[in-house]
């Protein structure tokens, strides 16, 4: 469960593939109107971008492609972004441009490289935990760019259903972009990375780990436990055995929630996904409004494979990265377990002062062992 | 002639059923509980929209059919491959 953030931007990537393909054979069809032309080059210029952007996301995701923000390779192709804007403005005015400036020769096939191009600009320098909502975009992207191949090719229902997907993505974006705190068009052009300087007065301090025996002693005698899971979650494949833990927690006389934050793993939903899998009750998942007030009375936390989304600094520390991102606050809670593999920071490269917190309890170690010795124990 | 009026109205017809099963499926995407049959649904308007497009088209049905299964076999063999 753990590439389908890839597959899914590969699949949009092929989605905006085959608008371009549409697009570029439209344009050799003989009579085009005006209005087909402005068409063709849109669809074209959306179709070109999003697939070239999910190629780039893809690699991203599947972290083959290490290139990032800052990067000379990564500033060529983000002036080719930027020149493609004029580019397509010149190719949608071409045709009444004809007779008052000298013509560019096969414009049309450097407009389809340029495109082609503007797409890795237009994603190479997003990276980090910006990257769900990209996918998003390049999903709602794709979907608009079939709408408009619906328009060239006269069918209804590409155009409805385009027009679907470009919504439907849009207004997922838009949430998401929310639920980090920070407009869509600072996620796209400014990044992450620009502010990451000020957050040198990183707070260092002593962890306390703790073993999976102690860690059952406490969660047998705790009446509410809220679990809150990440990425890493995905990648031991521990929900299986996090539902397991959370029945028998349950039956113990627990009153046990998971606490999903919106841009928890790599993609939309990623979270609600895994838990959906291995039949988690959707009753029990709670989002981050619906848990924070409350988040004092709660015995223990347990964070598995969770990093940005639970992070205080975004709270506490401005000039933080991540400053302003509304968190699960687990920090609040009495007990904070944190399931994970090693102190390395999460996705976005930010440390994580929760680790040093007086009632924090590190549980070093794949989350899928350390559960299930939890599970064995409540079993015994 | 007559006839391929009459494909003309079936293959509206179809697609305005399509659409509202679109918009049904994405709206019981946004609920946990209903998202997986929301998503069949969707996949099953698509596959109607498609049939009755390729029915109304002057294309060799053995190349559409290529297409159908070459796209098929390599989304299938992403789909089951990944983690």
């Amino acid at each position: 469960m753990t590439a389908i953030p890839e597959m899914v931007a590969l699949f949009n990537g092929f989605g905006g593939l085959a608008t371009f393909l549409i697009a570029w054979s439209q344009f050799n069809e003989p009579d085009n109107s005006m209005f087909q032309h402005v068409l063709v080059m849109l669809t074209i210029y959306i179709g070109g971008i999003t697939f070239s952007g999910s190629l780039i996301a893809y690699g991203k995701l599947s972290e083959k492609l290490k290139l990032g923000k800052g990067s000379m390779i990564t500033n060529v192709f983000i002036s080719f972004f930027y020149l493609s804007m004029p580019a397509l403005i010149y190719v949608v005015i071409e045709p009444s441009l004809a007779g008052f400036v000298p013509q560019v020769p096969s414009y049309f096939s450097l407009f389809l490289v340029l495109t082609l191009m503007a797409g890795i600009g237009f994603v190479m320098p997003i990276g980090g935990g910006d990257m769900p909502v990209v996918i998003s975009l390049l999903n709602s992207l794709s979907g608009i760019a079939a709408a408009f191949a619906g328009l060239l090719l006269l069918n209804n229902v590409l155009i409805v259903a385009g027009s679907l997907v470009g919504a439907s993505g849009l207004i997922l974006t838009i949430i998401m972009a929310k639920a980090m705190n920070r407009t869509i068009t600072n996620i796209l052009f400014v990044g992450y990375a620009s502010s990451a300087q000020a957050a040198s007065s990183e707070e260092q301090g002593e962890v306390k780990p703790i073993t999976s025996d102690d860690a059952y002693l406490i969660l047998e005698n705790a009446s509410s436990v809220l679990v809150v899971p990440g990425y890493g979650m995905a990648v031991a494949q521990a929900q299986h055995v996090v539902r397991e833990m959370g029945e028998l927690l349950e039956d113990n006389g627990t009153e046990v929630k998971y606490g999903i934050h919106p841009v928890a793993g790599r993609m939309p939903g990623h979270m609600n996904v895994l838990l959906a899998e291995a039949n988690v009750s959707y009753d029990l998942l709670a989002e981050p409004d619906d848990v924070n007030p409350s988040m004092d009375t709660i015995d223990v936390a347990i964070v598995i494979g969770a990093n940005d989304v639970v992070n205080p600094s975004a709270t506490e520390e401005e000039g933080s990265p991540i400053y302003g991102m509304p968190i699960i606050e687990v920090h609040n809670a009495k007990t904070v377990f944190v399931l994970k593999r090693s102190m390395s920071s999460g996705f976005a490269g930010v440390q994580n002062p929760l680790f040093f917190r007086e009632n924090t309890r590190m549980l070093f170690g794949d989350a899928k062992e350390s559960i299930g010795q939890i599970v064995a124990e409540f079993k015994d | 002639m007559e006839n391929l009026a009459n494909i003309q109205v079936i293959q509206n017809m179809i697609y305005i059923i399509s659409s509202v099963m679109f918009i049904l499926g994405i709206k019981m995407l946004g609920k946990e509980a209903t998202a997986v049959k929301g998503n069949y649904l969707s996949a099953l308007a698509m596959f109607f929209a498609v049939a009755i497009t390729c029915l109304s088209l002057e294309i060799d049905i053995k190349i559409i059919l290529a297409g159908v299964l070459l796209g098929g076999l390599i989304g299938s063999l992403i789909a089951v491959k990944v983690k």
